[in-house]
């Protein structure tokens, strides 16, 4: 009874530690963002802050290009989303449900295709966009999100397809419904979360790109929230509050991702079958 | 099962496999096979043509002492993090499987680095580590761990063990989500045999639990292995591979012969060498793992 | 509305690697319309690929498939108006039950009133009336399988296919299941092909069954002959519970009086069986457990020990032990007095034996028709 408790705290304790070495930089993070100028370069700063401020996030919006970095990258990340999406349905259906030549090398390759670091990828591809004119482009910057997420995006949904039970297929096919419509009426309602989990999946690769906005966007103008945000630090005069303020907002989504949504991510990303 | 044998399948497999058969060629292999190529020509951001130069770009590059020095950080770098990160797999991964109050928004947190986008991982390291104003130095100082400001992205020394303990910060969620997935599918009966056979907690660990990990790890080491050997990003956002060459991995190096000498030639012939590491782990990868069975991986 | 079927030479090649094989395997057989037919046979003796084939979810290597007169052979699976059941059930988990039963008809664009009316007529039939708003989660099993049925027979289909419908049920549901679905048969009317592994399904259910083996229908028949007269050992251990007793049985003595021998009993062979059996040294004998029977030691065929008891309730299923091991069955009604271990004494009339080929399998003789002896 009592060794019981005492492995209970034990481990309680190891969790606590670990909690926290988790946890603080996320908590540093947003209490300098939300730290009033005047104490911003007055170390040393007290653990918990009572003190706070929204002066660094309205300096954020009001006199720097975020904005133009957000809009940027919400544009990219909706162009890869929608490619992937349908892009992935398709081909994942096909591997689920037919048999044909080159099948295996197809999905082997796609596979390794995901192993493909993006610095290998983003070399050749500057130098074919800039002969194509496809350099500080959306449509560009698109295409190269989708080489990174689409390759796992047709292996969810090959996954999800695979489990939808072909008879469900069958039994609309035999109520008369042809191949196209069973797939929109009876097969993309049972994919839906692989469906809902490619399309996260390729908003967060693309959302959280560094490096191929880093060397394929060189006009700030069409620079993406990571690639914005590492121009705040070239600055000569480094300015934290804004820059954690920022940081702040570039993690919303993956907050509201976790919080939200971890039914889905736990199949899509962990969960095998 | 089902086979293509009508004309009609075949136009669906064509028309389903289509779209992201174009994009994967568009996007990967043919930029691979270009890059590849690439290393046996002269290509400068000066030099508009590209001549064959064969193995010149190689011969140049394997006689650098920096790329041989890259390797090596990139070794350390790799072993280091993948180290970390499935250190700190098993210890949330095994205290998580519990049942413990509040369990769900502790894995929840757990998590949450993973999925952060890089910048702000680095961004906020930056800070918290910054020997002026970050409040790490800050605790140490009034702790009296040290007495003077540790410089942790700016030390010769401390600048590789810095990264790799960043790395290991954001990385080691996606071993805890791989090793309590595994944990979670070990049929409960086994320990209920091995517990009815009169083994304790440690016989049942090393008897039942290790054993069903063993290829969740190796997984593990393998795939991030392969991603950190490859880490671009959040070492240019920390360090840039400074201070002077302590943490210039081999992608930094590539990227600085590509966009700093603006020698695309050499740099393909550095995406070579990335390439064969990368071909012979992933043999190994499809050597050993079915990856039909593994498809729940990320990057 | 019912239609028959013809399978003209149905042959089913699946090639796995540089192998192929014959799924189905020269496939030739009469349906007539309003029959209740079933293929019942082991798992991969083809008989759900041939139910695949009649509803075209599954291409016909070679043969033909008519529906009437119609050959329906290259005719896709939706346009060949049939209903079909699924194994697993495969109710369309995120439609109501309403829209479960009527997607047939809103995909034929039936008017929306009309599909109001044939789904609740449906329903009513296989009443699940007040279910028809819900989800299939909020369904057992039992009811899962009506809506199922429902869905599959509410634009009535010319043919009716179900495939192993009941396996997904537990015992009792399967049972209840069995007697809804034959008085839907005596109902609608419609022609139904039947997919099981279980006899005693195809048995209770059919007005005919083929018993399928390796890609072949070895035996086509009511249910009640193909019980009584096997066509095939493997048929006549396949067919009844518990198995037929089969066993080894020497053909002895001169060629115009021959007598079966077997752990060291003897019959005599009469005169018309021996024709059949001119040439053959040994044969396989077979018995249904139902045939022997516990009678007097001076009426005996043979005597055994009583190895294993179990009761069913009425009767009691008895192994029996002979004096060389030869193990046999018996299903009869065993008075509590006999114990296990007691030697009990057993007689098996002459005309229940089946005698089966030793090496082909097939059947010789339906019954020792000796007249001389004893007739129970």
């Amino acid at each position: 009874m009592t060794a019981h408790f005492v492995v209970r705290w034990m481990r309680f304790m190891w969790l606590s530690v670990g909690m926290i070495f988790v946890v603080f930089p996320l908590y540093w993070m947003a209490t300098t963002a939300l730290t009033p100028r005047a104490e911003l370069f007055k170390p040393p700063y007290p653990l918990l802050r009572t003190s706070y401020s929204l002066e660094n996030l309205i300096e954020l919006l009001s006199a720097t290009q975020f904005l133009t970095f957000l809009k940027n990258s919400l544009i990219v990340a909706a162009g890869s989303v929608c490619i992937n999406v349908v892009a992935a349905t398709l081909a994942g259906y096909a591997l689920s449900r037919f048999a044909f030549r080159g099948k295996n090398l197809f999905a082997a390759a796609t596979l390794w295709t995901y192993m493909f670091p993006p610095i290998l990828l983003a070399i050749p591809l500057y130098l074919m966009f800039s002969t194509l004119g496809m350099r500080n482009s959306y449509s560009g910057l698109i295409l190269a999100h989708v080489s990174i997420s689409l390759p796992l995006n047709i292996w969810i949904m090959w996954q999800y397809f695979q489990v939808v039970p072909r008879s469900l297929e069958e039994a609309a096919w035999t109520s008369g419904a042809s191949r196209f419509r069973a797939l929109c009426e009876v097969l993309l309602p049972s994919a839906m979360p692989g469906i809902i989990s490619a399309a996260i999946f390729a908003f967060a690769l693309s959302w959280n790109d560094f490096a191929f906005a880093f060397i394929l966007q060189t006009d700030i103008g069409m620079f993406t929230l990571p690639v914005g945000l590492a121009t705040f630090v070239e600055q000569s005069a480094i300015h934290w509050g804004l820059i954690m303020a920022s940081s702040l907002i570039v993690s919303i989504p993956t907050f509201a991702l976790v919080f939200l949504m971890q039914r889905y991510l736990m199949r899509g990303f962990a969960i095998g079958k | 099962m089902s086979t293509s044998d009508s004309p009609r399948e075949g136009g669906w497999v064509a028309a389903a496999i289509g779209p992201a058969l174009i994009l994967l060629l568009l996007t990967a292999y043919i930029p691979i096979i270009y890059a590849l190529t690439l290393a046996f020509y002269n290509k400068t951001a000066f030099n508009p043509d590209m001549d064959f130069v064969g193995f010149k770009n190689f011969v140049w590059l394997l006689k650098r002492d920096d790329l041989w020095m890259a390797l090596g950080k990139s070794v350390v770098f790799t072993i280091g993090s993948v180290g970390f990160q499935l250190a700190f797999g098993l210890f949330f991964g095994l205290l998580l499987n519990e049942a413990i109050r509040g369990r769900a928004i502790m894995r929840s947190l757990v998590i949450l680095p993973y999925l952060l986008p890089t910048i702000v991982i680095g961004l906020v390291f930056r800070w918290i580590l910054n020997p002026e104003f970050g409040v790490v130095n800050q605790i140490l100082l009034s702790m009296g761990v040290v007495e003077r400001p540790i410089n942790f992205f700016g030390g010769l020394d401390v600048a590789m063990t810095s990264i790799i303990v960043t790395t290991g910060w954001q990385y080691g969620s996606f071993a805890v989500l791989l090793i309590l997935a595994r944990l979670q599918s070990i049929n409960p009966r086994l320990y209920e045999a091995a517990r009815s056979c009169g083994a304790g907690t440690w016989r049942c660990f090393v008897d039942v639990t290790l054993p069903n990990l063993r290829t969740t790890l190796l997984l593990i080491a393998l795939l991030r292995g392969i991603w950190m050997f490859n880490k671009f990003d959040l070492i240019w956002i920390i360090t840039k591979g400074g201070p002077l060459q302590a943490t210039e991995t081999l992608p930094i190096y590539v990227y600085k012969i590509a966009f700093q000498d603006f020698n695309f030639g050499r740099a393909a012939a550095g995406c070579f060498v990335m390439f064969v590491i990368l071909l012979a782990v992933s043999i190994i990868y499809f050597k050993y793992f079915n990856p039909t069975k593994e498809i729940e991986v990320n990057r | 509305m019912s239609v028959g079927l013809t399978l003209e030479h149905v042959t089913k090649t699946f090639s796995q690697g540089a192998k192929s094989i014959n799924a189905v395997d020269d496939l030739s057989l009469e349906i007539s319309p309003g029959e209740f037919f079933t293929f019942v046979g082991a798992s991969g003796c083809g008989k759900t690929t041939t139910l695949r084939m009649i509803a075209g979810l599954e291409s016909v290597s070679s043969g033909r498939i008519l529906f009437d007169k119609e050959d329906v052979t290259r005719i896709p699976t939706q346009g060949r108006d049939i209903g079909m059941v699924f194994q697993d059930i495969a109710l369309f988990p995120y439609m109501s039950i309403r829209e479960n039963i009527g997607y047939s008809l809103k995909v034929a664009r039936v008017p929306k009133k009309e599909i109001d009316e044939r789904v609740e007529r449906t329903a009513e039939l296989l009443s699940i009336s007040d279910k028809l708003a819900m989800k299939p989660v909020q369904l057992s099993g039992g009811q899962q399988q009506r809506v199922a049925i429902g869905r599959a027979i509410v634009r009535e289909p010319k043919v009716l296919l179900l495939d192993e419908p009941l396996s997904a049920l537990d015992a009792r549901l399967r049972t209840e299941m069995r007697s809804e679905i034959l008085r839907l048969h005596r109902r609608i009317n419609s022609t139904i092909i039947y997919v099981t592994h279980d006899q005693v399904e195809a048995m209770t259910m059919s007005s005919r069954i083929a018993v399928m083996e390796g890609g072949k229908a070895v035996q086509v028949d009511q249910p009640r002959s193909v019980f009584r007269y096997p066509a095939r050992e493997s048929v006549a251990t396949f067919i009844g519970t518990p198995a037929m007793n089969v066993w080894d049985a020497s053909l002895e003595g001169p060629a115009d009086a021959p007598r079966l021998t077997w752990s060291g009993l003897s019959i005599p062979i009469p005169r018309e069986d021996a024709q059949a059996l001119a040439g053959l040294t040994m044969v396989r004998l077979g018995a249904r457990p139902q045939a022997l029977k516990l009678v007097p030691a001076d009426e005996a065929l043979l005597e055994a020990t009583l190895s294993l008891k179990e009761p069913l309730g009425l009767e009691d299923e008895c192994h029996l032990q002979l004096s060389d091991g030869l193990e046999l069955r018996l299903v009869g009604r065993v008075p509590d007095s006999v114990a296990e271990g007691s030697l009990v004494h057993v007689d098996i009339d002459p005309s229940d034996f089946c005698v089966f080929h030793p090496e082909t399998g097939d059947v010789l003789r339906h019954g020792l028709n000796d007249k001389n002896t004893k007739t129970s």
